[in-house]
């Protein structure tokens, strides 16, 4: 199953290390292929220098496209993770 | 000939100078709180020398296994040092994670294989040549705290550096003396050791407030300085140094004096934190009744929680600069508007004094307009195009905040502060474009509240001679002393050959503040402070005498002041002010101090 999602970023600092960390643990968790197109590039969130290397911040409108069985619950984390409203973020 | 070797000769002999041990501080930026005294343990930057060797064919799978090895026993290392740490350190969690991942990267992992594959190089350069690649894809990102994780990408290939040249794990040393160690930079795993060990604090000349090295630092309550340029040089190890986390200053060598002085912080500090927590909920009034209110110095939003736990009665300096250097674009009006809506809202009905736009000096983007080009050219930007010069040769960018900062002031009590003012016209010019984004908003039928105060920073020499007549233009002054102190002085701190002439309680200093205060309360308007003087509980005592109003300081450093407040009478303050400003110099300022201090203040600044 694939699916896709455009988001916007909203954690204040952007993707750092800690969001970037926690979006490799839900495609190791759900066993899941997360990719993030931004600009033209595609990231692989299992790859975390290249995820980091996107350079998102708050504020990036984002495409999440997320591959396998639990694909839906998947991209509910990551859409949680992106754009909830912690504020440390 | 003669000449140069008379030249050679003068060098030599300043240079012996510079290095003999005489007292010497050293800035830096203060990155976790607290007071520590010990000799300096300095490991110097290992000069990256990466031996380069040819492999036979033969080798190369060799080589590859070993790389290999070598990644899986740092992955090992980190691993253990995970398992050591307690669940409620997460941060220091999440950064392990964080490192885990990179370690295995490919940018990392795949390519140093390939590089020695197809390069027939041994791994220590292949990994070097992969590092470099990975710091070129840093490099042009342009947000500053993700570009900042490239340390962290660092700090993993060291560790496997390490592993692949044998090297032991130098700062897990079996010396049983505790020392402040010292050196070009430490990761967050170096850190985590460093705890159950003889650390008392650390001092880099790397990293910046937000690098995952501070932010372990704080979690684990070791005191530590970044930041602190040419530390490794300036230091050796076995030479005593004191380190104060609260303001960022390393006294090297220092004086019976300093010690003293430091010793009853370090007490103070050490002693009291449990009891000083009961200190945040309590008012901010002296024995007799006088009242004056204790604020925060923050950059980012989120920062207000620390305000609050600290019991902050507002927010006396927020630095607007973030929002605008920390996105793929400029912040638009409306996200302005929300972020500082939300930060006043959330003190209602205390006051949030948010500052505009100071960028200049050493704080600059690309993404602003002009400014890239111009500070090439500014051979002296300190004296240049910076601060509120910038927002009134940009009256597009500046109306965008003040719009902004206008809508927010619905939301509680806002106070609007500009930066480096030096002449009663600019306030002027400000107020006209206010008046414009204030009948536009008007026009447009959004709410601002038309009382909201304007206020400006009294940083600059002129301001302060200047500050009868600024004072019936604006509603309060808030003094920045870390500007005030080297523009008046002549003073750049960054600067180690002259860093130890700049001096808080230099009577120039004092008589200015003193001036600026009087000027203010002739026209009724309050009298903040928002530098890092205001903080220092030493200083703290004097400001209060002066007068000031309100002072404004790092969050953790509220409940220290309090506490000195509510055990002072405000008469007794204000006679030491007096006495204070009475004195020709600062030795004499120091040696009062140093009796006065202890004596009215006994739980403060006495030695058990």
């Amino acid at each position: 199953m694939v699916v896709r999602e455009e988001m916007v970023v909203r954690n204040h600092c952007g993707v750092h290390a800690r969001v970037a960390t926690g979006l490799a643990a839900i495609a190791e968790a759900d066993n899941v292929e997360i990719e993030i197109v931004f600009g033209g590039r595609t990231a692989d969130c299992r790859n975390i220098l290249d995820v980091l290397s996107l350079s998102l911040v708050r504020g990036s409108h984002v495409e999440v496209l997320v591959r396998g069985p639990e694909a839906t619950r998947a991209l509910a984390a990551v859409r949680e993770l992106l754009t909830g409203t912690e504020i440390n973020g | 000939m003669v000449d140069q070797e008379s030249n050679r000769k003068v060098d030599t002999d300043l240079e012996a100078k510079l290095s003999c041990e005489e007292p010497q501080i050293i800035f830096g930026i203060g990155a976790s709180p607290g007071i520590v005294i010990a000799p300096a343990r300095v490991f110097r930057r290992r000069t990256g020398s990466v031996a380069w060797r040819r492999l036979t064919p033969d080798r190369i799978d060799n080589e590859i296994r070993r790389f290999r090895e070598a990644v899986t026993t740092a992955e090992q290392e980190l691993r253990q040092l995970r398992s050591s740490l307690a669940d409620d350190l997460s941060d220091a969690l999440s950064i392990i994670d964080s490192h885990l991942l990179m370690l295995k990267d490919r940018m990392i992992l795949d390519r140093t294989v390939e590089i020695i594959r197809s390069h027939h190089i041994n791994a220590q350069w292949a990994l070097a040549t992969a590092l470099g690649l990975v710091k070129k894809k840093f490099d042009a990102i342009d947000d500053p705290y993700i570009k900042q994780r490239y340390m962290d990408v660092k700090h993993v290939a060291d560790r496997i550096f390490g592993v692949l040249s044998g090297r032991a794990d130098e700062i897990l040393s079996d010396d049983r003396a505790k020392v402040i160690v010292i050196g070009h930079d430490f990761s967050p795993e170096d850190i985590l050791h460093m705890r159950a060990d003889t650390v008392l604090g650390f001092i880099t000349e790397e990293g910046g407030i937000t690098s995952h090295t501070a932010i372990v630092a704080r979690s684990l309550g070791i005191p530590a300085i970044v930041g602190a340029k040419d530390i490794t040089c300036i230091c050796g190890s076995g030479d005593r140094v004191i380190l104060d986390g609260f303001s960022g200053r390393v006294c090297l060598h220092p004086t019976p004096d300093q010690l003293n002085q430091y010793r009853e912080y370090d007490r103070q500090h050490r002693c009291s934190s449990r009891d000083l927590a009961r200190y945040a909920d309590l008012s901010s009034e002296t024995l007799d009744g006088h009242r004056v209110r204790l604020a925060g110095n923050i950059e980012m939003p989120a920062e207000i929680a620390a305000i609050q736990h600290h019991g902050g009665e507002g927010v006396g300096l927020f630095r607007s600069e973030f929002d605008f250097f920390s996105r793929s674009s400029l912040p638009d009006e409306e996200m302005l508007a929300h972020i500082y809506g939300k930060m006043v809202a959330a003190l209602a009905p205390k006051p949030v004094t948010i500052r505009t736009l100071d960028v200049g000096g050493d704080k600059f983007s690309n993404r602003l307009p002009h400014t890239g080009p111009r500070l090439d050219l500014e051979r002296n930007p300190a004296l240049g195009l910076r601060s509120i010069r910038y927002s009134l040769r940009e009256p597009a960018l500046f109306i965008r905040q003040l719009r902004a900062l206008l809508r927010a002031s619905v939301h509680g009590r806002l106070r609007i502060l500009l930066p480096m003012i030096s002449s009663p016209s600019e306030v002027l010019a400000v107020k006209a474009i206010c008046a414009q984004a204030a009948r536009e908003l008007e026009r447009e039928t959004i709410p601002y509240d038309d009382r909201v105060e304007v206020g400006i920073m009294i940083e600059v020499p002129s301001a302060v001679i200047l500050a009868d007549s600024l004072a019936t233009e604006v509603d309060f002054f808030s003094i920045g002393t870390n500007d005030l102190i080297q523009y008046s002085l002549a003073i750049d701190r960054g600067n180690q050959y002259v860093a130890h002439m700049y001096e808080p309680l230099h009577p120039a200093v004092l008589r200015m503040i003193k001036q600026t205060v009087d000027a203010g309360h002739q026209q009724g308007i309050e009298v903040a402070m928002c530098g890092e003087m205001a903080g220092d509980p030493m200083c703290a005592a004097v400001l209060l005498g002066l007068g000031l109003d309100e002072l404004s300081m790092r969050p953790s450093a509220i409940p220290h002041v309090r506490r000195l407040l509510r055990g002072s009478r405000y008469q007794e303050l204000a006679a030491l002010g007096n006495r204070i400003l009475g004195c020709r110099d600062v030795d004499e300022i120091h040696q009062y101090l140093g009796r006065y201090l202890p004596r009215h203040y006994p739980e403060e600044f006495c030695h058990p």
